[in-house]
C-alpha cells in the first residue's frame, strides 16, 4: 500500500515535470501505431465496411444483367429455384451520361419506384429516395461530381434536381459503379437512380439493359451459380451475365492496392523513426533515471521496487499511446480505404489480430527505446550514481593521435561522435528511414509522369491521386518525426558534451567551432543512413510499385537536402548551448 | 533500537580494492572498528584516504573486498542487493554532501519516502514525517520542494529522510561540505540532540570543527586507521587566554 | 631557545657556529633575524647553569677557534621534560616546529608521536570551544570570540597534518604499518 503509493508519487511528479518527454513518448509511439493499424486495418476495413454496406441494404448475392426486355417470367422460375431465396427487379436501366459543373461522366441510370424490393434496397444518406423528375446520386459519385442534394445535374442532356444521395452493395465503388452496360467492353463510371418511368423517357430508343438481384440461401455458395442456370435451362432471353458479391469487393480493395503498401513499409518506418525517438529520449533520461535509482537505493528501495516504478512509468504511457494510436488507426482506416465514399464507413472496433500486433508494436517500441535503458539503471553502481552522473569515459588513443591534425571543430566532432557510438547509429537509422521514404515518394513521381494519360486522367485519378496522397502523408509524418529525432539527438549530444565542449572554449575555442563540431557529429553518421537508406527506398518502391528510378539529380537533390537539414537542426540546439557563458556550465556542474 | 550492550556497527578486517596488478588501489585496507551504541564517531583524514569509501561498506551501498560488515549483530557484508535494501531501509539512515533529496517530492513526501517503502502505512509516515519536519525546525516547510529550500533546511530534510524509520545508525558523508557556518552549526546541533537522544552517528568529514563535536575521532590515512581518538577536556577554555598585566 | 640548543648538542657534541647554521637552515627566512651573537650567549649561559661542558676547542686551518660543546646529565633530563611536556593551546608555531626537528635529532622523542600527542590536544580544546560555540547563538559577543578560538584551533591542526604527513615520511618506523 505504502509502497505503491511512493511508486505512484514518484511518477505522477515525474511525468509533470517533464511534460515534454512524456508528450514526445506519446506521440512516438501514438504515431508507430496509428501506422500500423492502419496498414493492417485496411483490408479489414473494406471488407468490413462492404458487409456493412451489405447488410444495411440487404445487398444481393448474385447481381444479373440481362438485354432481355421483358425478363418477368424469368424472374419467377430464378424464385423457384431451391438455392434462391428471395429476387429483385427486373429494374430497367441504361447507359448514359451525368453531367454537372461543366463535366460530364459516363453513368448506369437505374430505374426504380417508390416500392422496397426484397433485394438491394440502397441507403439514402441525403436528401429522399426517387421521385419523379429528380435524381438520386451514388454517394461516391456525388462526390466525384461535386454536387449535393439541390444542385441540378444533366442525365442524358436532361437538366434535374439531386433529390438524394445513396450507396448500395450492388455496384462497386466509383469508378467501378456503371452495372447498366450490355455486352462489350465495359466502361468506367458512376451510378445514379431515376424513377423507372423518367428512366424509360430519358432512355428514349435505348433498350437498355435489366437488372435482377438475388439473395442466396447461402451466401457463400455464389461459385459456379450462372453454369448451375445454364444447366438447368434457367436463362433468360439473349445475353446475360452474372456478377458475385466477391467480384464487387475485390474491385473495392483494387481501390487500395497502391495505398496499403505505402502504409505498410510506411508504418514499419515510422515504427524505426519513434524507436530513435524514444532511444534519444532515453538517452537524455539515463543520468535522471540512474540518479533516480540510486537514490531510491540509498533511501531502501529494492531493486525489483525500482524496476517496477520505472517500469510501471513507461508501461503506463505504452498502453495508453497503443490505445491511442489503435483509436486513431481504427477511425482514420476507413477513410483511407474508401475515398470513393461509396460504402458504409462508419468505424468498428478493431480486429484481436490488429490490437495484438500494435500491441506487439508498441511493446517492441517501448522495449527497446525506453524500458531497457531503464532496466540497466537499476543495475548501475550506487556510488558512481551519485558521484558523477552518467559518464563512461572511454579512451581512444589511436583515434585522438589520428585525429590530432584535424582542424579543431572536426577533431571535437570526431572525438564526440567516438564516444558516443550508439548515438551514431540513431543518427543513421534516423537519416536512413527519411532517405528511404523520399526515395520511394520519388519514385512515386516519376513512375506518375511516365504512367498512361488513363491513369493520370479520367476515372481512374480518384485511386491514383489517393495513393500519392496516402505516400505524401507518410512521408510528412516521417519527415516531422525525423526533425524531431535530429533536434533531440542533437540536444542531447550538446547536453551530454555539455562539460567537454565547455572546457575547450575555455581553452579558446570558438562558439563557432563548438556548433561546427556538434555537427559534424551528427552529419557523419546521417551521410551513411542517406546512403543506405536510399537504395533501400528504391528496393522497397520497386517490390511493391513498378520499377521506376527518379533521376539521378533528384535522388542527389534529395541527399544534399535530407544531410543540410541534419545539419541547421544539430546547429540549432548547438547554437543556443553555446550561448551560454562557459562559466554557468562549470557551475552548474557540481 | 538495540538496548543490548553489543556494538551498533562493527567490521573486522575490512577491505576494499579497485582495479589489479600494477594499478591496485587500497581504498581501505583491513580496518578493524566497533561502534558502541549511541556513540558519534566522526572519521577524519585527507581527501583520497578512503573515508568515504569506509562509510559505503558499512551502509551496504558498496561491497567489501574482504573482511565482514555486522550491523546490529548481523553480518551484513555478503547479503544480496534485495537484502541489503532491506536493510537500509531498516536499520540505515544515510545522509549526503549533496544531499541526494528527490527534487521532484516535497519535503515531506520525501521524508515519507523510506517510511512508505520499507511498508509504513500512508498515514503512519505522513504523522512520523511531520514529526521530523517539527523536530528539525521545518515544520512550515513541509510542502516546499528541494529547490525553494536553502542547502541548511534540504540537508535537514535529508536528516529527518535518514531517521524517519527509526534508524540503528545514520551515515552522513561530509553532512557540512557544502554549507556554510551558519548553517553548519544549525547541523552540529541537530547531531548534538541526537546524541542526546542515543542515536548512533558516523560521520565522515575533513573539516575538523565538526569532527571535534564527536565522542570519538577516527583519523584515516591511505586506507588505514592513523589515529583512533576521544577529545578530552584540555586545560579549559579560560587557558586561552593569558593574562599580561 | 635554551631548549632548542641544548636538544641539538645531544646526538653529538657541537661548536656555536654549526649550531647557527643548524638553526637557519630549520628556520628558512624566518632566522634572518636570529644574529650569531645570540646563540654563543645561549650557550654560556647553559654552560652556567651546568647543563652543557666543553669538551674540546677545534682550531681550523683558518678563521677563529671554534669551542664544542656538549650536554651534561642534567641537560639531557632538562631535554627530555622539555619534549614530553604540552606546549598548551596558545603554543606558537615556530617553536613547535623546532621542537620536532629537536626531537628528531636528538633522538629523544619521536616527532610523530608528538604530532599525535599535539593533534589530541588541539583536537580536545577545539571540542570545547565548538561546544561552547554551539551553545551561544550566532550574534552574541562571545560567540565572535570563539569563533575566532575555534578557527586558530583548526587552522593548526591542519597544519599538524602536514606537519604528520612530512615526518612520518622522514621517520622510517619499524615493522609497523
Amino acid at each position: 500500500m505504502g509502497q505503491l503509493l511512493a511508486a505512484w508519487r514518484l511518477i505522477r511528479r515525474d511525468l509533470r515535470r517533464h511534460p515534454g518527454e512524456t508528450l514526445l513518448f506519446l506521440l512516438a509511439v501514438t504515431v508507430a501505431a496509428t501506422a500500423l493499424t492502419l496498414g493492417v486495418a485496411t483490408d479489414d476495413a473494406v471488407t468490413t465496411a462492404y458487409a456493412k454496406t451489405r447488410a444495411a441494404t440487404a445487398g444481393p448475392d448474385i447481381l444479373m444483367t440481362t438485354t432481355d426486355p421483358d425478363p418477368a417470367d424469368y424472374v419467377e422460375r430464378l424464385r423457384r429455384i431451391p438455392e434462391v431465396r428471395a429476387v429483385g427487379g427486373p429494374f430497367f436501366a441504361y447507359d448514359t451520361t451525368v453531367g454537372a459543373h461543366g463535366r460530364s461522366v459516363h453513368a448506369g441510370a437505374e430505374g426504380r419506384d417508390g416500392t422496397r424490393p426484397a433485394v438491394d434496397r440502397p441507403l439514402v444518406t441525403s436528401g429522399g429516395w426517387v421521385r419523379p423528375g429528380g435524381v438520386v446520386v451514388e454517394r461516391g459519385f456525388a462526390r466525384e461530381l461535386e454536387v449535393r442534394v439541390g444542385d441540378r445535374v444533366t442525365v442524358g442532356g436532361r437538366e434535374m434536381p439531386v433529390v438524394g444521395t445513396a450507396i448500395s452493395a450492388a455496384t462497386g465503388v466509383y469508378p467501378w459503379s456503371d452495372r447498366a452496360q450490355g455486352p462489350g467492353p465495359s466502361d468506367w463510371g458512376g451510378m445514379v437512380w431515376l424513377t423507372d418511368e423518367d428512366a424509360r423517357a430519358l432512355a428514349g430508343d435505348d433498350p437498355g439493359v435489366r437488372l435482377i438481384q438475388v439473395k442466396l440461401a447461402d451466401p457463400d455458395a455464389t461459385d459456379g451459380f450462372g453454369d448451375r442456370l445454364r444447366e438447368r435451362g434457367v436463362v433468360p432471353d439473349g445475353w446475360f451475365n452474372v456478377l458475385r458479391w466477391q467480384n464487387i469487393l475485390r474491385t473495392d480493395t483494387a481501390m487500395i492496392q497502391g495505398t496499403r503498401p505505402t502504409l505498410v513499409v510506411g508504418g514499419t518506418l515510422l515504427a524505426v523513426a519513434a524507436i530513435v525517438t524514444l532511444t534519444a529520449l532515453a538517452v537524455g533520461r539515463t543520468a535522471r533515471d540512474n540518479r533516480r535509482a540510486a537514490l531510491l537505493k540509498v533511501v531502501g528501495a529494492g531493486p525489483g521496487t525500482i524496476t517496477a516504478g520505472l517500469l510501471a512509468q513507461y508501461l503506463l504511457l505504452t498502453v495508453l499511446a497503443t490505445a491511442l494510436g489503435l483509436t486513431a488507426g481504427t477511425l482514420a482506416a476507413p477513410h483511407f480505404v474508401d475515398p470513393s465514399d461509396g460504402l458504409l464507413n462508419t468505424a468498428s472496433a478493431p480486429a484481436p489480430g490488429t490490437v495484438l500486433s500494435a500491441l506487439a508494436l508498441a511493446a517492441a517500441v517501448a522495449g527497446t527505446g525506453a524500458i531497457g535503458p531503464a532496466l540497466r539503471a537499476t543495475r548501475f553502481s550506487t556510488v558512481h550514481a551519485l558521484a558523477d552522473p552518467a559518464h563512461l569515459l572511454t579512451h581512444h588513443p589511436r583515434l585522438n593521435a589520428v585525429t590530432a591534425y584535424l582542424p579543431t571543430s572536426l577533431l571535437l566532432g570526431v572525438r564526440l561522435l567516438a564516444r558516443r557510438p550508439g548515438r551514431a547509429v540513431l543518427a543513421g537509422a534516423g537519416a536512413a528511414a527519411t532517405a528511404a521514404m523520399i526515395t520511394a515518394l520519388l519514385a512515386w513521381y516519376t513512375a506518375l509522369a511516365a504512367a498512361p494519360d488513363a491513369l493520370r486522367f479520367g476515372p481512374l485519378e480518384v485511386r491514383t491521386d489517393r495513393t500519392g496522397q496516402t505516400l505524401l502523408a507518410v512521408t510528412l509524418t516521417l519527415v516531422a518525426l525525423s526533425t524531431l529525432n535530429t533536434v533531440l539527438l542533437g540536444w542531447s549530444t550538446a547536453v551530454q558534451a555539455r562539460r567537454a565542449l565547455t572546457i575547450s572554449r575555455t581553452l579558446g575555442a570558438t562558439p563557432g567551432q563548438v556548433v561546427t563540431a556538434l555537427c559534424v557529429a551528427q552529419l557523419l553518421p546521417a551521410v551513411p543512413g542517406v546512403a543506405v537508406g536510399m537504395p533501400a527506398g528504391l528496393g522497397l518502391y520497386w517490390l511493391f510499385g513498378e520499377t521506376y528510378t527518379p533521376p539521378a539529380s533528384w535522388l542527389l537533390a534529395a541527399a544534399a537536402g535530407i544531410l543540410a537539414a541534419v545539419a541547421a537542426l544539430t546547429a540549432l540546439p548547438a547554437w543556443v548551448h553555446s550561448r551560454s557563458p562557459a562559466a554557468g556550465v562549470l557551475h552548474s556542474e557540481s | 533500537m538495540t538496548t543490548g550492550t553489543g556494538p551498533a556497527l562493527r567490521a573486522v578486517g575490512l577491505t576494499r580494492t579497485y582495479g589489479a596488478g600494477e594499478s591496485l588501489v587500497r581504498a581501505v585496507d583491513h580496518v578493524d572498528l566497533e561502534v558502541p551504541a549511541g556513540q558519534t564517531l566522526a572519521v577524519t583524514g585527507p581527501s583520497g584516504c578512503g573515508k568515504s569509501t569506509l562509510l559505503q561498506l558499512l551502509g551496504g551501498l558498496d561491497r567489501p573486498t574482504g573482511g565482514e560488515v555486522w550491523l546490529g549483530g548481523d553480518r551484513i557484508d555478503h547479503l544480496g542487493e534485495r537484502a541489503l535494501a532491506r536493510l537500509r531501509r531498516r536499520s540505515v539512515g544515510f545522509v549526503f554532501q549533496a544531499y541526494h533529496l528527490m527534487h521532484e517530492l516535497s519535503a515531506a513526501q520525501n521524508i515519507e519516502l523510506p517510511a512508505l517503502l520499507a511498508g509504513a502505512s500512508p498515514r503512519t509516515a505522513r504523522d512520523r514525517a511531520a514529526g521530523l519536519l517539527d523536530r528539525v525546525g521545518l515544520a512550515d516547510r513541509a510542502r516546499h520542494l528541494p529547490s525553494e529550500l536553502s542547502g541548511g533546511q534540504r540537508q535537514r530534510v535529508a536528516i529527518a529522510r535518514a531517521l524517519v524509520n527509526d534508524p540503528l545508525v545514520v551515515l552522513a558523508d561530509e553532512p557540512t561540505g557544502n554549507l556554510d557556518t551558519a548553517a553548519t552549526h544549525d547541523i552540529l546541533r541537530l547531531f548534538g540532540e541526537l546524541r542526546a537522544a542515543g542515536q548512533t552517528l558516523v560521520m565522515v568529514t575533513h573539516d575538523e570543527r565538526v569532527a571535534a563535536t564527536a565522542d570519538r575521532i577516527l583519523s584515516l590515512r591511505d586506507g588505514t586507521v592513523a589515529d583512533d581518538t576521544r577529545p578530552a577536556a584540555g586545560a579549559g577554555l579560560g587557558a586561552m587566554l593569558a593574562w599580561k598585566d | 631557545m635554551q631548549d632548542v640548543v641544548l636538544a641539538l648538542l645531544v646526538k653529538a657534541p657541537s661548536h656555536g657556529y654549526d649550531l647557527r647554521g643548524r638553526l637557519a637552515a630549520a628556520l628558512g627566512p624566518l632566522g634572518d633575524e636570529l644574529n650569531p651573537g645570540q646563540v654563543y650567549v645561549t650557550l654560556g649561559r647553559l654552560e652556567k647553569a651546568g647543563l652543557v661542558v666543553q669538551v674540546r676547542e677545534d682550531v681550523p686551518v683558518r678563521g677563529p677557534r671554534r669551542r664544542v660543546y656538549g650536554v651534561t646529565e642534567a641537560g639531557l633530563a632538562r631535554v627530555g621534560g622539555w619534549l614530553g611536556e604540552s606546549a598548551g593551546p596558545r603554543a606558537d608555531v615556530a617553536e613547535f616546529h623546532l621542537k620536532l626537528i629537536a626531537a628528531a635529532e636528538s633522538g629523544l622523542a619521536d616527532p610523530v608521536a608528538l604530532v599525535d600527542d599535539r593533534r589530541r590536544e588541539l583536537m580536545g580544546a577545539l571540542a570545547e570551544t565548538q561546544r561552547a560555540v554551539l551553545a551561544y547563538g550566532t550574534g552574541a559577543e562571545p560567540a565572535l570570540l570563539l569563533e575566532g578560538v575555534a578557527l586558530r584551533l583548526q587552522a593548526d591542526l591542519r597544519w599538524l597534518e602536514a606537519c604528520g604527513r612530512v615526518w612520518a615520511a622522514r621517520t622510517p618506523r619499524g615493522g609497523d604499518a
